[in-house]
């Protein structure tokens, strides 16, 4: 009886500890995250605990120092490694840092989009680093032994693990070690309260016999406790092993991140240009003058002035592969003529709603995303002034741009090695988001069908903190409500948030596999220690009931037939 | 295992396990401060260039007089609330804030929790050179410092127009001097132009009324708060005190909630109203798609100014109607001002930015370079001949209208300042005009919301 509270209150104390550790402290965080059965809930948590970083602020790392050309050393093999597995080191690898390996990282560093300076500093390691191909993530350098062992095979875990049945949720996690707890907890129930019809667990031994030892008492325990402790070892393991995961995806989504914000820059940059090209070509010639002129045009005269305009921007090509609304407005912002003819006669503001800038003007203007309410598209219009050859505006240039082209290329999924495996697995995505009213978010996207699944706007923990002005990252649940692993940042300059984001579910695949490795194997050595400490214990009590019976054959009946009865239950 | 000793270090030890793996080091986004030595200001972006210019030039020419260096940032101003919002939350507000819409929500509450810089000293100097409602309406509580004081500077003000299409009335065989004064009948005037336009084969994308019904503009609390003014319902005493519970003010509520609601609901409001941002009947009046709509500010007369003929001919604005018990109808009138945050690293040079602006030449400028879009507040500057035109066809009228105004109920209230900003109006009026909610339900939960507010403001 003393063992049994003793081995109760155990279980119940590791219970309680996990219920109060779960109100504060760091644990709770992971713990809540992976016992709650509400997804919201259970993903939300995590993020209290791993909440904003400075994506900005590098930090100094020890095995990643500043290299560059005559380097030597251990990092410039690995570097020089690296290099090679992503095709832009032929060379010999021997730790030198010649103008080979300097080659190599300038290529590197310019097919990224880094400062092509050949000096290998704190944003190239990190884009190294990042920069396997996505089935070969692994959880840390420092787990993978560990991971490999436990595997069985020196190999890289992620292929180890290619999942072949169904992944285990988190809930089903905490549902392991409950079965047995619960199992166990009933049992002691029973018991306790029904006394009086509880079997004798073993024959009482009679006076002068060697009375039984404590450790046998285990052996009726040993299978719920044993069960309860593949479970907390498969529940501490997910734990571990799911948090070593976060750290190389937040980075590659960083680095996704980073490279689309310079993709969304330069975007912005190159229609701003194309603005300022299109209205100096256009306010040169004779067509947009008398389009411009007090004077009303008949309808002929419009359409050769028209048709000269439409001819003049076409062979200008200001906007390259981008297929703008490009239109020309009174200075009170009446629609005279556009590439849209359906606009002609509408109003656009020159500002407020418009991106209007000068020419000197153009690289500090903040870009607006809102909601056309003649047409409902999301627009960013740019508007800069067609100026007479005194200097006078005597009109504007309005461009719609082609937020259609800037979707696509923010979401094209990025194929940066050799062998062309996205970058960001099967279920990255990297997106935009505006503020397209004071009470509304929405996909900076043409693709109406995108947004009318969201009629209130898309909202997200990442998007919001985004909207916010905050850059980090997080495991949170993304505007669908599918929990992912997502990196978010305020593009100040460009107005808009940018977020690449994977599926939870695809990152943490492999530790889910690994879970129930170790869960499985757990059972497997407690079924057959429990078989075995069972046999040990019949055979104890064979021959403790033979010792009896031989010193008092009549006293000893009784007990022996409730062990069988025990048994029978 | 008898021993309680092991016990506690196995459950020591197992959230140290745990917990050690869980748990990351973090740290949060730092701000440069560097940014500290430059002059942050943030403006709300104009309707129109020459309105953005004026300011850019003052604020240029006073830098380079006082080689003070500042970043000037204009925002369009629905961004500029969310920066404002997200900048104040992260403890990095600029030094300067102007905003259309900030002393709706903004500016109260930033004085009564003591964010906001006592003006004082830069109104004392000029104070006699302000109207009087100006004063008032930079005249905050601050809780946090106990005291009531100027924490904001007055540049312009604002009432609500009705502006329509002259020709489009032509069209449908109507003058001008046949538009209603009578409040029931000016608002049946406009249905029937739609009617008559569109049975003449004017597109169906043609309405008569742009009125907004969302939660995203300031607009629809703006032209709901003058229906209210309208049926003479006082949601706040001159003591500040709620009159929510007064059956009068709850029947007076129902009752300007179903007649704003009714046009939408009749569909001669464009059915896009309900998610319309402050530019948009703007837009889409200008576009020619609605023959009339109120607004808040000339903005819309403002746009055309340089193109003679819209301005002057095609383009007319219009008093409102008298209330219904046959008064004539008081405006509501709102002050725009500059803030200063008190936190400012160079609150000095910020507050002499300020004085700089508000100097009446400098100040003439920037209103007149707003195209007339608002008021002026120094009643001086209202003599010159751009007020003062009596062929002007939306000034003059503006100007009659001036003569008869009230506050805000922020005057009143800081607390009411919640209630614009979450739009609670805008909220009631859009559940009636999209989700079918009846102006009794959507009165009692709006005022429901309002007390909440109220009981909650600390």
């Amino acid at each position: 009886m003393i063992f049994n509270r003793g081995a109760l209150r155990l279980i119940t104390s590791t219970v309680g500890l996990f219920t109060l550790s779960s109100l504060n402290g760091g644990f709770a965080a992971s713990t809540l995250a992976l016992v709650s059965p509400n997804p919201d809930a259970a993903f939300r948590s995590p993020l209290e605990a791993m909440e904003v970083i400075a994506l900005d602020n590098d930090f100094a790392v020890p095995e990643r120092p500043l290299l560059k050309l005559e380097s030597y050393g251990q990092s410039v093999t690995r570097l020089q490694q690296q290099l090679t597995e992503l095709g832009h080191y032929t060379g010999e690898i021997d730790g030198h840092y010649g103008e080979k390996t300097q080659d190599a990282v300038i290529a590197f560093q310019t097919k990224l989009g880094l400062t092509p300076d050949g000096i290998v500093g704190v944003s190239t390691w990190k884009t190294l680093s990042a920069s396997q191909p996505f089935a070969e993530v692994s959880p840390s350098t420092a787990l993978l032994p560990l991971l490999s062992a436990l595997a069985f095979e020196r190999t890289p875990v992620a292929i180890i693990l290619q999942p072949r049945i169904p992944i285990a949720t988190p809930w089903l996690l905490f549902l392991m070690p409950m079965i047995p707890l619960t199992g166990g907890g009933m049992l002691f129930l029973q018991r306790r309260l029904t006394p009086t019809q509880r079997p004798q667990s073993y024959p009482t031994p009679p006076d002068g016999a060697t009375k039984p030892s404590k450790l046998i008492l285990w052996v009726e325990y040993f299978p719920l406790v044993g069960l309860f402790m593949a479970g907390l070892t498969a529940f501490i393991a997910y734990i571990y092993f799911r948090e070593g995961l976060v750290e190389p995806i937040v980075e590659r989504l960083e680095q996704a991140t980073l490279i689309k914000q310079r993709e969304l820059a330069h975007w912005f940059n190159h229609q701003r240009q194309g603005v300022i090209k299109a209205a100096e070509a256009l306010q040169t010639i004779p067509a947009t003058e008398n389009l411009l002129s007090q004077q009303p045009l008949t309808d002929s005269e419009y359409q050769d002035a028209y048709d000269a305009i439409s001819n003049h921007l076409l062979t200008l090509n200001a906007f390259g592969a981008s297929n703008p609304d490009i239109s020309i407005l009174t200075n009170g912002g009446i629609v005279l003529f556009s590439t849209d003819k359906d606009r002609k006669g509408q109003y656009q503001p020159l500002q407020n709603t418009t991106t209007y800038f000068t020419r000197q003007q153009a690289d500090t203007a903040i870009p607006n995303f809102y909601t056309s309410p003649i047409t409902n598209e999301l627009l960013i219009t740019f508007a800069t002034p067609l100026l007479n050859p005194a200097g006078k505006r005597v009109g504007v240039l309005a461009v719609n741009l082609d937020l259609a082209e800037l979707d696509q290329k923010i979401r094209q999924p990025m194929n940066l090695t050799p062998d062309q495996t996205n970058y960001l697995g099967k279920t990255g995505e990297t997106y935009l988001v505006g503020k397209s009213s004071r009470v509304k978010s929405e996909f900076v996207s043409a693709e109406k069908t995108r947004n009318d699944a969201f009629a209130d706007g898309v909202s997200s923990r990442g998007i919001d903190n985004a909207m916010g002005g905050m850059n980090g990252f997080g495991l949170y649940l993304n505007y669908a409500k599918t929990p992912v692993v997502g990196v978010y940042r305020w593009a100040e300059k460009q107005n808009l948030a940018l977020l690449s984001e994977i599926s939870q579910k695809e990152v943490f695949r492999p530790v889910h596999q690994l879970t129930r490795f170790v869960f499985v194997s757990g059972l497997v050595i407690v079924s057959l220690l429990s078989m075995g400490l069972k046999s040990l214990k019949e055979q104890w009590l064979r021959s403790a009931y033979a010792e009896t019976s031989s010193a008092h054959p009549v006293e000893a009946k009784q007990p022996s037939t409730e062990s069988a009865h025990e048994q029978g239950n | 295992m008898k021993n309680p000793l092991y016990r506690r270090l196995l459950a020591g030890l197992l959230p140290l396990l745990v917990g050690a793996s869980a748990c990351r080091s973090l740290s949060s986004i730092g701000q440069s401060s560097d940014e500290d030595s430059i002059l942050q200001i943030w403006w709300s972006e104009g309707y129109y260039p020459e309105e953005t210019e004026t300011i850019r030039q003052a604020v240029a020419d006073w830098s380079a007089e006082k080689d003070v260096e500042v970043d000037l940032v204009f925002y369009s101003e629905k961004d500029l609330i969310q920066q404002s919002e997200s900048a104040i939350a992260a403890g990095h507000p600029p030094d300067i804030l102007y905003g259309y819409s900030i002393e709706f929500s903004l500016i109260p509450r930033l004085a009564w929790s003591g964010e906001l810089s006592d003006t004082s000293d830069i109104i004392e100097p000029i104070k006699t050179l302000y109207s009087p409602e100006a004063l008032e309406s930079v005249s905050y509580q601050n809780n946090k410092a106990g005291n009531r004081s100027y924490y904001a500077v007055p540049i312009s003000q604002q009432t609500t127009h009705i502006h329509y299409w002259n020709d489009l009335l032509a069209k449908a065989e109507l003058s001008p001097e046949q538009i209603p004064t009578e409040w029931n009948d000016f608002w049946r005037f406009w249905p029937q132009v739609q009617e008559t336009l569109r049975s003449q084969g004017q597109k169906d994308t043609l309405y008569g009324m742009g009125i907004p019904m969302s939660t995203a503009a300031t607009d629809t609390f703006y032209q709901f708060e003058q229906f209210l003014e309208a049926h003479n319902v006082s949601l706040i005493d001159s003591q500040g005190q709620l009159q929510l519970d007064d059956p009068q003010v709850k029947a007076g509520i129902v009752k300007s909630l179903e007649a704003f609601t009714h046009f939408y609901k009749q569909n001669y409001v464009p059915p896009n109203a309900l998610d319309w941002g402050d530019p948009d009947n703007n837009v889409t009046f200008l576009s020619g798609l609605t023959v009339m709509t109120p607004n808040p500010t000339l903005s819309i007369p403002g746009s055309q100014r340089q193109d003679d003929i819209t301005y002057r001919e095609r383009m007319a604005t219009v008093e409102w109607p008298d209330k219904p018990n046959g008064d004539p109808m008081r405006y509501i009138a709102s002050t725009k001002q500059v803030a200063i945050f008190a936190d400012s690293k160079q609150l000095n040079e910020a507050k002499e930015l300020v004085a700089y602006l508000v100097k009446p030449d400098i100040l003439a400028d920037y209103v007149e370079g707003a195209q007339g879009r608002f008021f002026p507040v120094m009643p001086d500057l209202l003599q010159t001949s751009f007020w003062t035109d009596p062929t002007d066809p939306h000034i003059s009228v503006a100007a009659q209208q001036f003569k008869s105004t009230r506050p805000l109920y922020t005057v009143l209230s800081p607390a009411y300042s919640q209630v614009q900003a979450e739009n609670i109006w805008g909220q009631a009026i859009r559940s009636i005009a999209a989700d079918n909610i009846a102006p009794e339900a959507a009165a009692e939960s709006a005022i429901s919301e309002i007390k909440r507010i109220f009981a909650e403001w600390k």
